[in-house]
């Protein structure tokens, strides 16, 4: 089976004053697969989830390939890889306040999505916008549309943002954080919510977290980042048994109950 | 309750006030045709009907030339509101899109613009105005619209690019391109919307800079040409008569004031709804 993304060492510099902020990255997503990227605040997380999509700062300088759907996202042509952003690719950011426009209403904001793609029918593209939020969990979508990004919940909104960058259907989903900003309970709802479209549609994830909980019921798979360098790679139920490295034991230990060690 | 800076300013009483104000006096000099007692550039009677002070045939007095004030005042808002407004219209026009253009390409583009605006900022506007005019002779109003709308425009310019860059630091952008938005499409549905509120402060206080300064072109016997009535050239046919009719100094002077001064509260009021919005959120 073909990989839908694969990653081939990977270098970002961060402009030579200090260590690079990721070295040598390597890895490969199949479709409908879901991997984790496990790394604690710094690892390099976010700047690898912004590279897949090809939004990296230009000040940064990169080595190495991101290849998805055939293309290398670092070097492709600037219209060319916009248009495979939010229709084959997408991303939900970690904090749903900052990540919406504060003075557009939310279906505005979903049906923005199909409009960038080519949408020219406005009404059309809020009737998928209000269905779609209703496919997110909003309840009474249809009038919470109209809503502005404030007036709304922080699960609301995070559903709002999924609704975004599930719209169109992507094959692949980047989800950085996507529930570190909600309350416990919240924050259960809003995964549930992410695996059950997940397994709909069949569509793959990378779901960056620092919250071995989080990754632990979501990915099959886990990718421990430490200091910007992916210091272990497996099946994540092995990942909980045997931690190889010492910065994924320490993840590991930190969730585990105590006086149960490996 | 979700209260965005437009409706804020609906909600406000002296924006209120300030908006009404200037919305009359644009209706007045659009019907000034139609609403005006007498022809504006009809002399009667240059003898009986000279210096006649206000009355209920005249209700802001007549001039030296028997004119009616009224009249003049009327016709000369078309002239110098006209003036004022396609000039405040081109500044802001043309300072939003470079200023914009200079955030978004960002690089030479920037640079070129940023430089420009540094140096001509710099420039006396009044003076390279009357010295055009010395060089080129009196100006039509349309050509006076290009001059002060032309060198308007970098006021406007700094803002934009300065609100541009800010927002495009913004998540809500990132997340935006993220789901493929292009960047002319990001402008149009994203930036321009939010600097809206700052562009109309531009543009309220440019239209206060504007008016006064056709005034002073018009009062010197550059700007506006008589008999075309402007509210500086009407002030400039009264000044000989200062101490024995005051009827001619102080119309042309209350409307220029009253115009300036509701363009400067609604410059006010709009930057205290902004204000209030943000703290909102």
């Amino acid at each position: 089976m073909t990989a839908l993304l694969s990653v081939e060492r990977l270098h970002i510099g961060s402009g030579g004053r200090s260590a690079p902020i990721l070295d040598d990255v390597s890895f490969a997503v199949s479709d409908g697969e879901t991997v984790g990227v496990l790394g604690a605040s710094g690892s390099g997380k976010t700047s690898l989830a912004l590279s897949l999509l090809g939004l990296l700062p230009q000040s940064l300088e990169t080595r190495g390939r991101v290849v998805f759907d055939g293309y290398n996202m670092l070097e492709r042509a600037a219209g060319a890889r916009r248009n495979l952003r939010g229709r084959r690719i997408s991303m939900v950011f970690q904090e749903p306040l900052t990540a919406l426009n504060p003075r557009q209403r939310v279906g505005a904001q979903v049906a923005e999505v199909a409009r960038a793609h080519g949408e020219r029918d406005a009404q059309k593209a809020m009737r998928g916008a209000v269905d779609m939020l209703h496919r997110a969990g909003l309840t009474d979508a249809g009038t919470r549309a109209l809503r502005y990004p404030h007036e709304l919940s922080g699960g609301e909104r995070q559903r709002v943002l999924l609704a975004m960058a599930l719209l169109l259907d992507p094959a692949l989903l980047v989800a950085d954080e996507p529930t570190s900003a909600l309350d416990v309970t919240v924050q259960a709802q809003v995964l549930q919510l992410l695996r059950t479209l997940q397994r709909e549609r069949g569509m793959a994830m990378l779901l960056v977290s620092h919250d071995l909980g989080v990754i632990a019921t979501t990915c099959s798979r886990t990718m421990v980042l430490h200091d910007g360098r992916v210091v272990e790679d497996t099946a994540t139920p092995q990942l909980l048994a045997a931690p190889e490295h010492p910065q994924a034991r320490a993840l590991v230990d930190a969730v585990r109950p105590a006086g149960r060690g490996a | 309750m979700a209260a965005n800076t437009w409706q804020r300013l609906l909600a406000d009483r002296p924006a209120r006030i300030a908006g009404g104000v200037l919305s009359a006096a644009a209706i007045a000099a659009v019907l000034a045709p139609w609403i005006s007692p007498y022809d504006p550039t009809l002399q009667p009677d240059p003898v009986a009907l000279r210096l006649v002070a206000p009355s209920w045939h005249h209700l802001f007095g007549t001039d030296p030339f028997s004119r009616d004030v009224l009249s003049r005042i009327l016709h000369g808002a078309r002239v110098s509101l006209g003036v004022a407004a396609g000039a405040m219209l081109l500044s802001v026009t043309l300072g939003a899109a470079l200023g914009a253009l200079a955030a978004v390409m960002g690089g030479w583009v920037d640079s070129i613009v940023s430089g420009l605006v540094d140096v001509l900022i710099a420039m006396p506007r009044l003076l390279v105005v009357i010295a055009l005019v010395a060089t080129f002779g009196a100006l039509s109003p349309w050509w006076l619209i290009v001059l002060i709308g032309g060198s308007g425009w970098l006021t406007t310019a700094r803002i934009v690019r300065a609100e541009f860059r800010d927002h495009l630091q913004r998540e809500y952008v990132l997340a935006a391109r993220a789901l493929g938005a292009s960047r002319w499409r990001l402008v149009w549905r994203h930036l321009l919307p939010a600097v809206a509120p700052q562009v109309a402060v531009a543009a309220a206080l440019a239209l206060a800079a504007v008016i006064p300064l056709e005034a002073a072109l018009s009062f010197v016997g550059l700007g506006i040409q008589p008999p075309l009535p402007s509210w500086g050239n009407i002030l400039l046919d009264g000044t000989d008569y200062l101490t024995s009719a005051w009827w001619l100094v102080v119309f042309p002077i209350a409307a220029v004031t009253l115009t300036v001064g509701s363009a400067l509260v609604l410059a006010d009021r709009l930057r205290t709804a902004i204000a209030g919005e943000e703290r909102a959120r």
